[in-house]
């Protein structure tokens, strides 16, 4: 650039940019993310540690395990994977895609003494988008 | 029958464009031309055609034999479902997808070859290849046509929750988006293969640019709407992988539009113009990886599906395309002006494509940490308030650059700028407080905290500055000219209101009232300053579905009838599980919004919701659309601009009409061909 002043700025003000995004960045990773759990079992592994943060685990709805109270919106299931199940609970309306053995994350916080996630989110994919993990041909 | 006929003609499709791109590099490597290479486009599109109809043919004739056909329909369905059930599949879609990139380039090559003949055939060789490499994964990953050794009876049918009108206009669109965005790139890669940059190129890149940017928006928005009105979609936007997906290659887009403009106008930014037109090519790509692989969500780590190395691939390729032109035409890219000061117009723009470039950076870490943070921790998120807090800065930069980049467009001194900031500030501040106290008595969501407290009063205030001072220019500009703008500046003023209108319905969100409560017929709750009737329920059976439960509330004030909602529970057959569908009475102020959850007897329960100025945000989207429909509007007086680059600027000094900015080419002009301000009358700048 031929005006050297004004590249100056520039460089200054780029530098200050780039660090207050990174600050953003790393302060958002660090402090305000949860964990990610594929699995029940693996949340199961990491209990000794668990911090009392919200956490996402993921897992399958137990066929019959279901408990829905009409009146006070109370629900309490289990979620389950190959090796381990937890109990859930939560308040409030049923998603529309709320269905035993049904792929669902939950998001929520665990109470050790109760031994039951408290979920505050229950979290299905977007059916269009998502509809081949049904188990359709042709998917992975 | 169909399928095979299908299979032929993806199998013809292959061939066509894999021809087309060999003889097409053939003919570039030679300098020679091609005209087998540009035949071989239309072929491909007529064969892609073929397939097309062959599948929906097959989806319409119900031919359950074709396994797509019996997993997404059944005999009860209604035909704009069965329609819909092209895209309501993954092979399908992608099928779609091929289709209309094959139509696309088609029409581009067409419209090419009498605006820029010389960019022709490596666009076209580009986005043949692009479309080969979709077909092979049509064929070879997903066969749309595979068939069952028997007829099975009867078939699956379409999940509940696609009857809807979004399912019909919110996939397609959102392609059209997607697949839009590979032309202005194929035209970009072939101006630069050619070492013509000229008005004509950038001409027809800005069309397909406004083209792919306008449906992107109209899938976005009808997303977010049907994300509204379906439970368990979390409100109009969540912050999911795949709706983040389709967020990136719009920002990146945006950013490409008003970089454009000063490459087109001042020949300034063609570098990063060509980098953001090939990023957003890039993040479409990506965008169709991240739904199609699943590779968020994936219990598996990363590399179970075929499809992500096909992606990546394409996504390599596009990366490697650019570098490579940039570094051979680096001359040809050079830019023509620098920014007179950190106080201009361009500067703004300069401002805008920087805020959106780093507002993509960090949503693509955000949507990517639980594959990043692979690298170093456990697994991890960002939830809905992580990517609130993080966006939020941006969101009002955005605004504020917005803001600034109108109020230096229409070059006010002195005391005329001054009173226009002093009141675009003051109608900031009372927009502000007059949204804060209408919505305040509204309890905090408990998760969002003291965040959500402020950030949608200074939301609001800053986009009311905003939208006073593209209000103000409107007038100004009609005062000063004594016409109404043109349509194509009127275009970019109502896409510029509809961001502060959509912003408004954002801010909204943080305003949200909910009530949980059940009752029996005749008795009432409150929410907010209305009081909710529960008058009984009705029980009903509409065509094609088993049984609708309907519940029937009132609202009043006290003072006023707001009408009736009727939220309701159905069942699609005897013993599905039932589906709620919400009750909405749309209002400028607010939404009153009401869910069924349960009923015993005559006893039900419900959620009541008052969702404030939520309407602002489709009217927003709406504005967007249709201002970019205004601007992509071709112009003859365009025509008329000769390229900048044509002539070497020492030979004739580019001058700009000093009241509305845009270039003026012919030296002797009195009026200048964009406002129609007397030039003579102004000291032109330099």
């Amino acid at each position: 650039m031929s005006n050297p002043g004004g590249s100056k700025k520039f460089i200054v003000g780029g530098i200050v940019m780039t660090m207050c995004v990174a600050a953003l960045l790393y302060g958002a990773t660090m402090l305000m993310s949860l964990d990610f759990f594929d699995s029940v079992s693996q949340f199961q592994k990491k209990l000794d540690t668990y911090n009392g943060g919200a956490v996402r685990v993921r897992g399958i709805i137990e066929p019959g395990s279901v408990e829905h109270d009409k009146t006070t919106l109370d629900t309490e299931f289990v979620l389950k994977d190959d090796e381990a199940s937890l109990p859930v609970y939560y308040k409030g309306i049923l998603p529309a895609n709320f269905e035993p053995g049904s792929d669902l994350v939950v998001q929520g916080k665990y109470h050790p003494e109760r031994k039951v996630l408290v979920a505050s989110q229950l979290m299905f994919k977007c059916p269009s988008k998502y509809e081949s993990k049904r188990g359709e041909y042709g998917s992975e | 029958m169909m399928a095979d006929l299908g299979q032929f003609a993806l199998a013809l499709a292959f061939v066509a464009s894999a021809a087309g791109v060999f003889a097409g590099l053939r003919a570039l490597l030679r300098r020679t031309h091609s005209h087998l290479a540009t035949s071989m486009v239309h072929l491909t599109f007529a064969a892609c055609t073929v397939a097309a109809a062959a599948l929906l043919i097959a989806l319409l004739t119900h031919n359950y034999r074709v396994i797509y056909v019996r997993e997404h329909i059944d005999s009860s369905l209604p035909t704009v479902y069965v329609i819909a059930a092209l895209w309501g599949g993954q092979s399908g879609s992608l099928l779609l997808w091929t289709f209309l990139l094959a139509a696309f380039s088609s029409f581009a090559v067409w419209r090419l070859r009498r605006t820029s003949p010389q960019a022709t055939l490596p666009a076209a060789v580009l986005m043949m290849f692009i479309t080969c490499f979709f077909i092979s994964l049509v064929v070879y990953v997903t066969d749309p046509f595979a068939q069952y050794g028997l007829t099975p009876a009867e078939g699956k049918g379409l999940n509940p929750q696609l009857r809807t009108v979004e399912m019909l206009f919110h996939p397609p669109t959102l392609y059209f988006g997607y697949v839009g965005f590979a032309v202005p790139f194929a035209i970009f890669l072939g101006g630069l293969w050619a070492k013509r940059l000229d008005a004509a190129l950038f001409r027809s890149i800005r069309m397909w640019t406004l083209f792919a940017w306008g449906t992107l928006t109209i899938g976005i928005v009808l997303g977010a709407e049907w994300a509204y009105i379906e439970l368990g979609w979390g409100g109009f936007w969540a912050w999911d992988p795949v709706e983040n997906a389709s967020l990136l290659p719009w920002l990146t887009g945006t950013a490409a539009i008003h970089s454009l403009v000063l490459t087109r106008r001042r020949g300034m930014l063609k570098t990063t113009s060509f980098i953001l037109v090939a990023l957003t090519f890039a993040l479409c790509v990506f965008g169709t990886l991240l739904t199609r692989s699943g590779i968020i969500e994936s219990v598996h780590a990363f590399g179970k599906s075929p499809l992500l190395y096909f992606f990546l691939g394409l996504i390599v390729v596009t990366a490697v395309l650019t570098v490579k032109a940039i570094a051979a035409r680096a001359q040809l890219l050079q830019s023509k002006n620098r920014l007179q000061s950190f106080f201009s117009r361009e500067a703004m723009f300069v401002g805008c494509v920087i805020v959106l470039l780093t507002a993509t950076a960090v949503v693509f870490w955000g949507t990517m940490l639980p594959v990043f943070s692979r690298l170093w921790s456990e697994k991890k998120t960002w939830n809905v308030l992580t990517f609130n807090l993080t966006s939020f800065p941006f969101a009002v930069t955005l605004l504020g650059v917005m803001g600034m980049g109108m109020l230096l467009e229409q070059r006010l001194k002195g005391a005329a700028a001054l009173l226009l900031v002093a009141s675009a500030g003051l109608a900031g501040l009372v927009g502000a407080a007059i949204v804060h106290f209408t919505f305040r008595t509204t309890t905090v969501h408990p998760e969002f905290g003291i965040f959500f407290k402020y950030a949608p009063p200074l939301i609001i205030g800053v986009a009311a500055v905003a939208g006073a001072v593209v209000l103000a220019g409107i007038v100004w500009q009609t005062y000063k000219n004594q016409r109404l703008p043109s349509l194509r500046r009127m275009g970019a003023y109502v896409v510029h209101l509809g961001v502060v209108a959509m912003f408004l319905g954002i801010a909204g969100s943080g305003y949200v009232l909910s009530e949980e409560t059940t009752l029996s017929p005749g008795e009432s709750a409150k929410i907010g300053r209305y009081e909710v009737t529960f008058n009984g329920l009705d029980h009903t059976q509409p065509p094609d579905i088993y049984h609708e439960t309907v519940a029937n509330l009132s609202y009043t004030d006290g003072k006023q009838d707001y009408g009736k909602l009727s939220p309701s529970m159905v069942f699609f057959r005897k013993d599905s599980k039932p589906h709620s569908e919400v009750g909405v009475r749309p209002g400028l102020r607010q939404d009153l919004y009401a869910i069924l959850s349960a009923y015993d007897g005559n006893t039900a329960s419900f959620k009541l919701l008052l969702n404030p100025l939520i309407m602002w945000l489709w009217i927003g989207g709406a504005m967007l659309v249709l201002g970019a429909l205004a601007a992509a509007i071709p112009r003859r007086a365009a025509a008329r601009i000769k390229d900048a680059d044509l002539a070497p600027p020492a030979a004739r000094p580019a001058s700009f009409c000093p009241s509305c900015g845009e270039n003026i080419d012919h030296a002797g002009a009195r009026f200048c061909p964009h406002c129609g301000t007397n030039i003579k009358e102004h000291p032109v700048e330099v």
